[in-house]
């Protein structure tokens, strides 16, 4: 015979739907959040991985100067390896607005078409998905390329492109002000251009090559090909941004998520801890009784855990049915608002279900089981009593003179400690979420104007070579990046008595090092202390002793004089890299320039991120204000169930409803406010070290800063919640009838 | 005889004071007896039933049940011996709020290898007709019925009454000892009723008074009535 209790499971749940609803909506979401953020990552990285043998994606490729010479190509025909032409025309088709064109290829780096058809006339084009997005164009729009108009007979993604970085020098990809195109080779060959790239990648043919063979045979044809041309650019595939910058980027949310998601199971957790103690505390005397008739301690654990048991199996499928469907595709929607990746079906993923659903339903039992059992083995006589306390002798704590209200609700308080205990790491944990979600973006508004405020000119020109200028105004500098750890850090190379940076005004002296704050910060290094960094695919390292820091927020740097820098990289006494300078330098060719950097450079960079991560910020928010609601509507409908014979008792002696908010409602007010106060000096301690964990790991550096607005505007909200909650329990208050409780009493 | 119990004795400490709620205690019942322990309140009635309930373990002396000693067991035995052989019926009926009336006696069924008819049980409380009602929806007389019920339809050798009609008007309290009266003839189960109620007696073979934590008198019912017959 099935256990009989069993048969009330429906009537449990319908008796406590409001609460369960609410916990069964923040599981699901919180289910459906996790499970739709690994099942996007991992779907979009085994599709990203994928590409690169069903797109043969090249191993690297190299830019000349002009097309390749016969000997050229004679030599590399002896190497295993295959060669392809990638040429490639950069053309302004509005003011700012950048396309690259390429012939449509077959072979090498494999278009993939995403709607309408590829090429076929002369006045067909193809446009990246992104860019034709963010500049208004769909297939039939008309583009125009130089004097010849073209009509876009389909969307597309290149499988060299999933981000789009118009230079692998550039700090970030820009897809709005560039973009790819397709034509076919008759259209191509006749194209005006800005710019011609003679680009040619290669493909090794043995394909079992490891990052260091592949590395030693880069270098072998880097060898080659400068011994025979000119060459303007070459890059292994390794290092290409556009191609692997996005794979790199997958999943670096993954442990902030995780953290976040299994705090917020432990809570619900914890939810349904004070659910069941009070439906076992109401319903102790029936308790007793069964016990009495021989009902064992295992079948009514069984039993007062299978509603929660339920509940979170059913959020754990509606969270799951989601989070394949709605929030994948919502989080593959904010992956590939940024990258150009070629779509990949939804694949099944075992771990995202093993630590979304199986480890939150053990997480979850482990707690009601190491609660359940520890309260039911009380003797049958205290449930007969109905007292369920553990205390042999209970004695209340004297509160001396307070005034009636005061003890009435002190003792509110002590007999609710669980429920507001609950409720204050939950406010806590609410108020980190929101404050998380609110900070960045001004954090990322402020550093932008900090990188501003310390810019060090309006011009920054790279060289592809030193070229000199007659502009006097302009200085030169040098640079070179160098590694250190997984990040990179730019040594820069200044004249003696520059104008353009204060630090170098002051005369550098020789040996001497000066490091930007963010590097100083995010490696703690002292002054006298040795910095070691080393130089990619070499074994050369360099050493810089710290002799002063400077306040320079755009990158990590280190500042010494240009002969310093001459000396330690073994350049000759006229090397320089670049030029300094608050206006264009007219008299530089194009073909010299390899970048400029400028005031739009650094603030569209951090646009882009904003506008990337803009949507995880509103996720954040959104869901900390449902943390809100959840954690104080539960428990204060708790405090009020388990007090309805006390609230009927003070009706029938004549307390008018006012008074009963007063007591009961206000009570939950004042913890409210009394955990906001603790949460907010808490939060932002944890926040801080939160931020610098963050910030160690990342290839930057942001100063933490969180805005004046975002601890009042995390309170306002978390006390709007309360009150649309307090007009809900006062209506409930008001309907608790006297009349009921009287016949209870019978 | 289906119990003896044998000089029990229980204690409890309140603070440093200790209060003898039983000294000594020995009685014995037989089998398909109704036996009533009378006594005023704090004279250890409940305390008794309850030991023999095995929800409290005496602190000296033994009981038996079936020739079986039951005293000293561990609470899973007890547990056991609550779930095959004992029915339990208090004077706060106790009911599951959620479950209706005939799902709270299924779940006396439940624990039972042989459980009675619960239909038939049902017309012979007189619930037939409120089988899908909730508790709340019932009254007090109806739910002591209900609480019997579920405490019978285990067919249990021996069924506990703790004040089973203390909480009850005086007709409803009839009814109930008449449907006492009607189990024990019907399914043969000795009964113990615990009560202060002086008229509950008469109806009872075997009449146990207790005072202060001792046994005041233990006399066998040789005027015994039916309940039907008991005014008070």
């Amino acid at each position: 015979m099935k256990n009989p209790l069993n048969k009330r499971i429906p009537r449990m749940l319908t008796g406590n739907a409001g609460k369960m609803v609410a916990v069964l909506l923040f599981l699901v979401l919180s289910i459906s959040l996790a499970s739709g953020f690994l099942v996007a990552e991992h779907s979009l990285r085994i599709g990203y991985d994928n590409t690169f043998e069903e797109y043969n994606i090249e191993d690297g490729h190299f830019e000349l100067l002009k097309e390749m010479s016969d000997p050229l190509a004679e030599v590399l025909k002896k190497e295993k390896l295959s060669i392809f032409t990638l040429f490639n025309k950069d053309l302004e088709i509005k003011e700012n607005r950048v396309l690259r064109i390429y012939p449509v290829r077959e072979e090498i780096n494999r278009i993939a078409l995403l709607e309408g058809a590829m090429p076929e006339t002369d006045e067909e084009i193809v446009l990246e998905r992104l860019f034709a997005g963010n500049n208004g164009y769909e297939v039939g729009s008309n583009v125009k390329l130089g004097a010849k108009a073209f009509w876009v007979s389909g969307i597309v993604a290149f499988s060299d492109y999933s981000s789009l970085f118009k230079n692998n020098a550039d700090g970030l990809f820009d897809n709005i002000r560039f973009g790819i195109a397709g034509v076919n080779q008759k259209a191509f060959d006749v194209l005006e251009y800005n710019d011609l790239h003679y680009t040619y990648a290669w493909k090794n043919h043995d394909p079992d090559l490891t990052p260091e063979e592949k590395n030693d045979f880069a270098d072998k044809i880097l060898d080659i090909v400068k011994e025979h041309d000119l060459i303007k650019d070459f890059v292994r595939r390794a290092d290409n941004q556009a191609i692997c910058f996005a794979g790199e980027d997958f999943g670096n949310d993954r442990v902030f998520m995780m953290v976040f998601f299994y705090i917020t199971i432990v809570i619900i957790a914890f939810l349904y801890v004070v659910v069941m103690r009070s439906t076992i505390e109401l319903e102790a005397k029936s308790i007793g009784s069964l016990r009495a008739l021989g009902y064992t301690n295992g079948e009514l654990i069984c039993h007062y855990s299978l509603l929660p048991l339920l509940v979170t199996l059913m959020g754990a499928l509606i969270g799951n049915v989601l989070g394949y469907t709605l929030m994948k595709d919502a989080f593959i929607y904010i992956y590939t608002k940024s990258y150009s990746l070629i779509p990949a079906p939804v694949l099944w993923n075992a771990e995202a279900f093993v630590l979304t659903t199986l480890v939150p339903v053990l997480i979850i039992l482990l707690i009601i089981y190491g609660f359940l059992p520890a309260l039911l083995s009380l003797p049958i006589q205290k449930f007969l009593h109905n007292d369920l306390s553990r205390r042999k002798q209970k004695y209340a704590i004297h509160l001396g003179k307070l005034s009636f209200f005061t003890r009435f609700r002190l003792r509110i308080i002590f007999q609710n400690a669980s429920a507001y205990l609950v409720l204050l790491v939950g406010i806590l944990l609410g108020s980190l979420l929101m404050s998380a979600g609110l900070m960045l973006p001004p954090l990322l508004e402020n550093h932008q104007q900090e990188v501003l405020d310390n810019q060090i000119c309006a011009y920054q020109y790279i060289l592809r070579m030193p070229v000199e200028t007659a502009d006097e105004q302009a200085e030169k500098f040098a640079v070179q990046s160098l590694e250190l750890g997984e990040g990179t850090v730019q040594v820069l190379g200044i004249e003696d008595g520059s104008k353009f940076l204060p630090v170098a005004s002051q005369g550098l002296q020789t040996g001497e090092a000066i490091f930007s704050n963010g590097l100083t910060s995010k490696y703690e290094i002292e002054k006298g202390e040795q910095l070691v960094l080393s130089k990619k695919y070499t074994d050369d390292t360099y050493s810089f002793e710290l002799g002063d820091t400077v306040y320079y927020p755009a990158g990590f740097t280190i500042f010494i004089s240009l002969d310093d820098f001459r000396t330690i990289f073994d350049c000759d006494d006229t090397y320089f890299t670049g030029y300094f300078t608050d206006h264009k330098l007219d008299d530089l060719e194009d073909i010299f320039v390899a970048s400029i950097r400028t005031e739009g450079d650094l603030t569209f960079a951090l646009d882009q991120l904003m506008d990337s991560m803009g949507q995880v910020f509103k996720v954040m928010a959104v869901f900390s204000v449902i943390l809100f609601f959840v954690l104080i509507y539960v428990l204060s409908k708790q405090v009020v169930e388990r007090n309805q014979q006390s609230i009927a008792m003070l009706k029938i002696l004549g307390y008018e409803n006012s008074e009963i908010n007063n007591l009961y409602h206000v009570t939950t007010g004042l913890t409210v406010i009394f955990s906001f106060l603790i949460s907010i000096p808490a939060c932002k301690f944890i926040l801080k070290i939160i931020f610098k964990q963050i910030m160690t790991k990342y290839i930057g550096w942001f100063d933490f800063y969180v805005a004046p607005w975002v601890y009042p505007a995390v309170v306002v909200s978390g006390l709007v919640s309360y009150l649309i909650i307090y007009v809900m329990q006062s209506k409930r208050t008001k309907g608790i009838y006297t009349a009921e409780f009287l016949k209870e009493m019978e | 005889m289906l119990l003896e119990v044998k000089n029990i004795s229980k204690s409890f400490h309140i603070g440093t004071h200790t209060i003898d709620v039983l000294k000594n205690i020995s009685f014995q019942v037989e089998r398909g007896k109704i036996c009533t322990l009378l006594g005023p309140s704090g004279s250890g009635k409940s305390t008794l039933l309850n030991i023999i309930g095995g929800i409290e373990i005496p602190d000296r002396g033994s009981f038996y049940f079936d020739g079986i000693e039951i005293s000293g067991h561990s609470e899973k035995t007890l547990g056991c011996y609550r779930r095959k052989r004992l029915g339990y019926v208090f004077q706060s009926y106790n009911l599951i709020p959620n479950l209706t009336l005939k799902e709270n006696i299924e779940s006396g069924a439940y624990l039972s290898d042989k459980p009675l008819d619960v239909n038939d049980l049902l017309y012979t409380l007189g619930l037939w007709d409120r089988q899908d009602q909730l508790p709340s929806q019932l009254s007090g007389g109806e739910q002591q019925r209900t609480a019997i019920g579920r405490a019978v339809i285990k067919n249990p050798d021996l069924l506990l009454c703790d004040e089973p009609t203390g909480a009850l008007d005086y007709k409803t309290s009839r009814e109930i000892l008449a449907l006492l009266e009607k189990v024990n003839q019907k399914y043969e189960c000795t009964i113990m009723i615990v009560t202060h109620n002086e008229a509950i007696q008469r109806m009872a073979d075997q009449i146990i008074r207790l005072h202060d934590g001792a046994i005041r008198s233990n006399e066998n019912n040789t005027n015994k009535q039916k309940a039907a017959e008991i005014a008070w």
